[in-house]
């Protein structure tokens, strides 16, 4: 651990401001989160557009500061040094550039992976030279340790992840989403998920009592591959996650099977990974997996920013 | 007088009862002779939709736009359209779609979530293609609640909203009900999609008509997932007879049905033991062959199977679900969580 992060862990010198930036559903799960959380970061603001909103209401009532102006409000405050962008991915694209301008590093929550695509059981960023760092979405950040696992111990062409929903779940803005997440959600298993082609498809169900949110990953397996190897680096990277997120599991035991692939029959590895909420309605888990990762990104960010009075001094 | 629209969804529905394994010369034939008939509308893709190629919904045996492009090819003056499912397919294969030459886009979602259609709506406004909203397990929802979501589509600029009985699980008076509805509510043109698991797409389709549909969905011999769909030589039947058939031909229709697309089909589609459960079930008709297969590896009866998915309100894009809850009810693999 270097110096830095150990007097941040430590609590020593003011704690870094952050602000969450959005209202929606899971701006409020982070807003709870973050005003909870004892490590770098203190929480100053929530940031939205419309009053009567998931996010705003929650934080006024934790006594956050609050309000309507959006990302202006975020610009100008001045303890503010790292934000959580739960907005949109359009609206984040016009968000962007205005919070690197000011300086202001920044958690991208929304599936717009302008930048490099974070999931904290794989890839904790390393420094925070480029402004802004993407956790794209809940489908990702469940799935991309699993396809990072596989990747890691056996050659894989492909992978497939079949995410589910409940329908209470997604807010509006999400659904206005749906494109950039499905396409993010196959970069991000291409990127830190080590896959060479993968495809990432969103189910949203209303089935009623709402199901837990599940991933199923399909990687295909190429050659001879070990399979007692790569079922070790999937448990260890799911207590990797655990660590964050205690609520991600696997539902079973992960399955080789021979399958139709896009090249003919083909040893296919299936995992089917299960989050369940621990504080918010069970089914919730998609919201608490991002918010965990976000905290766990912002830890390691918070650590690694100059403080306020460093700069000062 | 009024003009019914009837589109032909045995290039994209009938996918799923083939197994998703039409080559290029079958897409020629069957849009030739579409088009020869006077069919206006003719729908290629994947049975799930634009882009669904993957280990979970089924690999096509031909490249998706070559089957577009082939289809169009083929048409001197059907119009092709395609299917995307958002959430399965994107934005980038509706364009590819629009590029081979497919110009109206029919975006399918649940009936409680149209709002997953916006972007896709939009999109397909931008890039010149007619936009159709394709509200799917249409029997889910009352007649109020489907208004509610078709007039989402309609503020988005749609040009028309379909009601889809995707299970198959309408009686007339339920189709009545809910495309009277849209009638009165929708300045935009209203359609149903019928599946013939309880033996009625045909007389549901009718019965859409009466409560005013503009638009229709059949397929060549019924050629589609569950017990098929409405036989579009039938479809052409009916609305001759009821004075509506503008430009069809019967005679040419029946022919493609028996000499075109009858020759091509694995099996014929019709309401039997498991396609009525499904309907009974209320599940998508595309879990049909898929129960089927896991009831077969597990030793289940696949009534009880379809029941139990029905249970579970699977939908599309869950086909793993079917394996699971297979194993499950056998009780040869355990499901149990691994964490506490």
């Amino acid at each position: 651990m270097s110096a830095q992060a150990s007097a941040g862990a430590s609590g020593k010198g003011p704690r870094v401001g952050v602000a969450i930036l959005g209202a929606g559903r899971l701006a409020a799960e982070l807003t709870w989160r973050l005003q909870a959380a004892a490590g770098p970061m203190r929480l100053e603001l929530v940031a939205g557009l419309a009053p009567d909103s998931d996010g705003l209401r929650t934080a006024q009532e934790l006594g956050i500061d609050t309000s309507t102006d959006g990302v202006n409000a975020v610009l100008s405050h001045p303890q503010v040094q790292l934000v959580f962008d739960a907005t949109g991915a359009r609206a984040h694209a016009r968000n962007a550039r205005a919070l690197r301008d000011a300086g202001k590093l920044t958690v991208d929550l929304t599936p717009s992976a302008a930048g490099p695509i974070i999931v904290p059981a794989v890839n904790l960023p390393a420094g925070v030279d480029g402004g802004e760092v993407c956790l794209v979405s809940s489908a990702a950040q469940a799935a991309v340790p699993v396809a990072c696992a596989v990747s890691r111990a056996a050659r894989t062409s492909y992978v497939e992840v079949v995410t589910t929903v409940a329908s209470a779940t997604l807010g509006r803005g999400a659904r206005l989403d749906i494109d950039e997440l499905t396409a993010a959600s196959a970069r991000a298993l291409e990127g830190p998920g080590g896959a060479r082609r993968a495809k990432a498809i969103l189910i949203v169900t209303p089935a009623d009592p709402a199901p837990l949110m599940r991933c199923i990953l399909y990687a295909v397996l190429e050659a001879a591959f070990d399979e007692p190897r790569v079922r070790e680096s999937i448990e260890q990277m799911v207590g990797a996650v655990q660590r964050y997120a205690p609520g991600y599991r696997l539902r079973r035991d992960p399955e080789v099977l021979e399958r139709d692939t896009a090249r003919g029959r083909k040893p296919v590895l299936e995992a089917t990974i299960e989050v369940e909420g621990l504080r918010r309605p069970h089914f919730a888990g998609n919201l608490e997996l991002m918010a965990s990762a976000a905290e766990r990104v912002g830890d390691r960010l918070a650590r690694l920013v100059p403080r306020a009075s460093e700069v000062v001094a | 007088m009024r003009r019914v629209r009837l589109t032909d969804t045995t290039l994209r529905d009938g996918s799923h009862a083939v197994g998703h394994r039409f080559s290029l010369g079958q897409a020629r034939d069957v849009s030739r002779a579409l088009d020869q008939s006077g069919v206006p509308v003719i729908e290629v893709a994947h049975g799930d939709g634009l882009g669904a190629d993957s280990i979970q919904c089924g690999f096509l045996q031909s490249v998706e736009t070559e089957l577009i492009s082939e289809a169009a090819g083929s048409c001197r003056q059907a119009t092709i359209a395609s299917m995307l499912l958002p959430g399965i397919g994107s934005g980038s294969d509706l364009r590819e779609a629009f590029r081979h030459g497919a110009r109206i886009a029919r975006i399918a979602a649940l009936c409680t979530e149209a709002d997953l259609c916006l972007e896709y709506v939009e999109l397909a406004r931008e890039i010149g293609m007619e936009a159709v909203g394709f509200l799917m397990m249409a029997h889910l929802c009352s007649p109020q609640r489907l208004v509610e979501q078709a007039r989402l589509i309609e503020s988005w600029g749609g040009d028309c909203v379909y009601i889809a009985d995707s299970a198959g699980a309408m009686l007339p008076a339920d189709v009545r009900a809910r495309v009277g509805a849209l009638k009165d509510a929708l300045t935009i043109e209203v359609g149903f999609h019928g599946h013939n698991n309880f033996g009625v797409a045909v007389g549901n389709s009718v019965a859409a008509l009466e409560a005013g549909a503009d638009q229709l969905d059949g397929s060549l011999r019924g050629l589609g997932a569950g017990a098929g769909n409405a036989p579009t030589e039938l479809l052409a039947v009916a609305l001759d007879r009821m004075g509506l058939g503008s430009g069809l031909d019967v005679f040419g229709l029946m022919d493609a049905a028996e000499f075109v697309v009858a020759p091509l089909m694995p099996f014929q589609p019709l309401p039997d033991r498991d396609s009525i459960t499904l309907g009974r079930a209320g599940i998508y008709s595309t879990f049909l062959l898929q129960a089927k297969h896991a009831a077969r590896q597990y030793g289940l009866d696949p009534r009880d199977l379809l029941m139990e998915l029905g249970k579970r309100q699977a939908l599309v894009g869950q086909e793993d679900q079917v394996l699971e809850i297979a194993a499950e009810m056998s009780g040869r693999a355990q499901v149990s969580p691994r964490a506490s």
